[in-house]
């Protein structure tokens, strides 16, 4: 019996059965990345991310946190103009290697229309980001359509844009109450999968209601 | 028994957790610490990243000889064996800056851009448009950037003391031959092109590429469009006309079709005109652009445009009551297809066919000239990535031209006149960055031209030096050649290439998106000008390279769009002092196109609340010399001072989810009087006079209106 038991347990040491080393210590750091609120912290996760993927070659998760972590920078740290378009740099070198390597995923357009989204620094860029960023999501749409993130994005731009523009809170409204919907009901596919935006889809859509009011 | 499995066990475990700690010190070549550098075992998931002090410190299961490896954006990557069971207590890493970065110098003297992403940039795609005094014209854009000529009877670019057959205007690397719609006396001409089909507008005012021959003073290298981004339908309806245009989106593919109707009548009944026009101009255009990206992200660009156009008017000739009858009649064909994609990561090519076919007849009285122009250029040029910093360029050009003019004069008597010539071309160029500070352009263009039967060797040479986070010094030096005009080698091919040399020296600080400032002092020798006498039939005669002269100033620019919220203005001065020996001059003397101080300034500002943009443009400019004939002197009269004021606005509305533009200028606010120059009569009086005929704008005061819509 306590043979049996040893060899069950020498097994698992390396079965696959169990979760792997990789998707332990993603999962993990998945997770802190959630929770770090700080540019430091976020670069650590970055390079811890870049790390694994150098590893991991035939898988894109790796190479999509290190860009989300590179573009989650901007949130929380006050950046010039500058610095913004060299942080969104880095995710985009990342995100050029996902294109190569995950081209029917649709996070990566997702993610590709984030990073369009955050390069509108000032109003004269807005045209030629919205433009991206609304191709981009368009081919997110055509790959997975019950994906959050496209109706959240395209809320928040639509948000951001003047109402003379096409834009405005009344507008954005139903994107961003569809977005929560989804975000609501919806099953995360399994645990290395992008989950974020939620948060902030609630946030504008609070705000949108309040208009009303 | 089961003791031992134990022991055996805990053994075991206590290995796979043996653990080594490393750790040390991230620094630059001069010793500061670098924050934020992955440091790890190569192929392993053990590592850290450096903190504010450069320090980091990991710990690992791993055992032996590994592979220790550093890496960060904007630095080259680090990598040193390190032995485990004997760890090192603590490994200093030194990291070398890569030379390629975003903020490395760049060769800027001379170029004046408008892109997005240019540190040559001074403008941006769209100021082409927003640009009060433009009226979409790019050429009208350009003419408010240092170096240029204000010279409103013309229309076309004068560069740093050129004449205006010495721009020469590249399309996505390929020689578009007739930029410019015809010239006829008294009437200012403007751009070919749609200012909507560019991205990028690099405008060359001195020391450019040896990639570019056949420019004695300028290159315009328009870069357009990639593949359309969706489907878009637009109309524009115009005080002059209206244009249509389609564009169609597929997943790798795009189609655009436009065209255009332009009519003058209208002004001509409600504006007085200083012209006195019999056919106001009346043109068509047709424009078909396709773009195709391969698998292997390889971009085809196609592009082909059509116009006709027709206009005849009375301008006074100082001999008769009637005056000159001019009229033009011409259409032109041009398309340009291009091809660029990569061998491998390090080595891209460019290859391209461009031709322009134009068939012009002009009418001056009861005489006729008919001119019949192919232009056909190919090209071919590869760019390598040698190494980190080192950049080889080379390509070769063949450029055919088939010219043919009758002229038929008013007892139907006909003369013809015609050449051919094979304009073959060869080019080299590196480009070395010694640092992220340094870099040097040095290169070597040749040419051969069957028609003169001479060849050209053109040495260039350009340096930049970065000074301060967002400041740069810049130098120039080159030798550029171009082939004599039409108008001289149907008339002569025993002629040499002309020739001027450049020299240019440039500071620029700041940033196009705040504020910019540049300065930028040259001077130039010009050698082998074409000069003759007028001879019979009025001709051209005793053709020769007997002309030379020189040309030297000062430009600065000034731009800031940061002070004043929504406030974006630009600020330019030249001053020139320049002289020539050309064409029929009897001696050196400023040309009548030159104002030696020329001094514009255009603003803009974003009214929010309206969605609307006001602009204005005001230029002006000192007297230009003209030649009087009934004095002795040369070229010593001066004209008054040359000053306009343009508005415009254009408001913004969305229609679906396009943006449309409601967009209204005025030309000359203040009605202005301007004489630009004087023409004398061609025949003198019978007191032996000649009378002196005052050359103005068309119309005082231009008042422009256009509604485009896209849906």
């Amino acid at each position: 019996m306590k043979y049996l038991l040893l060899s069950l347990f020498l097994a698992a040491l390396t079965s696959n059965a169990f979760p792997s080393e990789y998707e332990e210590v993603m999962a993990a750091n998945i997770e802190k990345m959630y929770q770090s609120t700080t540019a430091q912290e976020l670069t650590n996760l970055a390079n811890q991310f870049q790390r694994i993927a150098n590893v991991e070659k035939d898988k894109w998760e790796p190479v999509y946190y290190t860009a989300y972590c590179h573009v989650r920078v901007i949130f929380f740290a006050k950046l010039s103009s500058k610095e913004t378009h060299k942080q969104l740099d880095q995710a985009q070198k990342q995100i050029d290697a996902l294109f190569q390597m995950a081209k029917k995923e649709p996070e990566v357009y997702i993610l590709q229309a984030l990073v369009y989204q955050l390069r509108i620094t000032d109003p004269t860029k807005g045209y030629k980001y919205s433009k991206l960023s609304n191709e981009a999501l368009t081919k997110a749409e055509k790959l997975d359509a019950d994906n959050p993130r496209i109706y959240y994005l395209r809320g928040s731009n639509t948000f951001h844009t003047p109402k003379m523009f096409g834009g405005g809170k009344e507008k954005a409204k139903p994107l961003l109450q569809k977005a929560a919907d989804i975000f609501e009901t919806q099953k995360a596919v399994n645990r290395l999968a992008p989950t974020w935006g939620s948060h902030h889809n609630n946030e504008l859509l609070k705000q949108c209601l309040a208009e009303k009011e | 028994m089961k003791s031992v499995l134990i022991i055996a066990l805990l053994f075991l475990s206590s290995l796979a957790t043996a653990q080594v700690t490393i750790g040390g010190k991230v620094v630059t070549t001069s010793g500061n610490p670098i924050p934020g550098v992955n440091i790890y075992l190569e192929g392993t998931y053990d590592g850290a990243s450096s903190d504010s002090d450069g320090i980091f410190r990991f710990s690992t299961s791993k055992a032996g000889i590994q592979m220790l490896t550093a890496t960060f954006i904007g630095y080259k990557t680090w990598q040193k064996e390190i032995n485990l069971d004997a760890p090192p207590a603590n490994v200093e890493i030194i990291l070398e800056e890569t030379i390629n970065t975003l903020d490395a110098v760049t060769i800027t003297a001379g170029s004046f851009a408008a892109a997005d992403e240019s540190r040559a940039s001074i403008m941006q795609p769209l100021d082409i448009y927003t640009t009060a005094s433009a009226n979409g014209d790019v050429m009208a854009a350009m003419r408010t950037m240092p170096g240029t000529q204000a010279a409103t009877d013309d229309g076309r670019l004068l560069v740093r003391g050129g004449d205006a057959y010495e721009t020469q205007t590249y399309i996505d690397g390929l020689v578009a031959a007739k930029p410019y719609y015809s010239k006829t006396p008294d009437v200012a001409t403007r751009g070919r092109f749609a200012p909507s089909l560019f991205s990028g507008v690099m405008f060359n005012s001195g020391g450019y590429s040896a990639e570019y021959g056949q420019a004695l003073s300028s290159v315009l290298i328009l870069n357009s469009n990639d593949i359309a981004t969706e489907d878009v339908t637009g109309i524009s309806l115009m005080s002059i006309g209206g244009e249509m245009n389609q564009t169609k989106r597929w997943e790798n593919s795009s189609l655009s079709l436009s065209g255009g109707y332009m009519n003058f009548s209208p002004y001509q009944k409600i504006f007085n005109s200083n012209i006195n026009w019999e056919k106001p101009v009346e043109a068509i255009n047709g424009t078909v652009v396709y773009r195709y990206k391969t698998k292997s992200n390889g971009l085809f660009k196609g592009y082909v445009t059509a116009d006709w156009g027709d206009l005849s008017y009375l301008t006074p000739n100082g001999v008769n009551e009637q005056g000159l009858k001019v009229s033009n009649t011409g259409s032109t064909v041009y398309s340009n297809f291009s091809f660029r994609d990569c061998f491998s990561e390090k080595t891209c090519y460019r290859v391209g066919i461009s031709s322009t076919y134009q068939e012009n007849n002009i009418g001056l009285n009861a005489d006729d000239i008919d001119t019949k122009e192919l232009n056909i250029e190919t090209r071919f040029a590869v760019v390598h990535d040698v190494s980190d910093g080192v950049k080889l360029t080379w390509g070769f050009n063949d450029t055919y031209n088939k010219y043919n003019q009758e002229y038929i004069d008013d007892e139907g008597q006909t003369y013809s006149l015609d050449f051919t010539d094979n304009l073959v071309g060869g080019f080299i160029e590196g480009e070395v960055k010694f640092s992220k500070n340094i870099a040097i352009r040095p290169g070597l263009r040749a040419e051969y031209a069957s028609v003169i039967n001479k060849w050209n060797l053109a040495p260039r040479f350009a340096l930049a030096l970065k000074t301060g986070e967002v400041s740069q010094l810049s130098g120039a030096f080159g030798l550029y050649h171009q082939t004599p005009q039409p108008d001289y080698l149907k008339l002569e091919d025993n002629l040499a290439f002309e020739k001027a040399i450049h020299y240019v020296a440039s500071y620029q600080a700041g940033e196009v998106t705040t504020r910019l400032f540049r300065a930028e002092a040259y001077y130039k020798t010009y050698h082998n000008l074409i000069t003759y006498q007028f001879g019979e039939l009025g001709l051209p005669a005793n053709l020769q390279n007997n002309g030379d002269g020189y040309a030297n100033g000062i430009d600065l620019f000034w731009r800031d769009r940061k002070s004043i919220k929504g406030f974006d203005y630009w600020v330019t001065y030249s001053f020139i002092d320049t002289k020539r020996k050309y064409q029929d001059f009897p001696e050196k003397a400023t040309p009548h196109f030159i104002s030696n101080h020329n001094f514009s300034v255009v603003g803009k500002y974003w009214v929010n609340k309206i969605s609307t943009q006001l602009g204005f443009a005001y230029t002006t400019a000192n007297g230009r010399p003209y030649n009087d004939p009934n004095t002795k002197e040369f070229m010593d009269k001066i004209t008054n001072p040359y000053s306009d004021l343009s508005l415009n606005l254009s408001h913004v509305f969305y229609l679906g989810n396009q943006y449309s533009v409601l967009y209204l200028s005025i030309n000359n606010v203040l009605g202005n009087d301007n004489e630009l120059t004087y023409r004398p009569s061609s025949i003198a009086d019978a007191q032996g006079d000649y009378q002196l005929i005052p050359v103005k704008r068309d119309l005082k005061r231009m008042v422009f209106i256009g509604l485009f819509l896209s849906f």
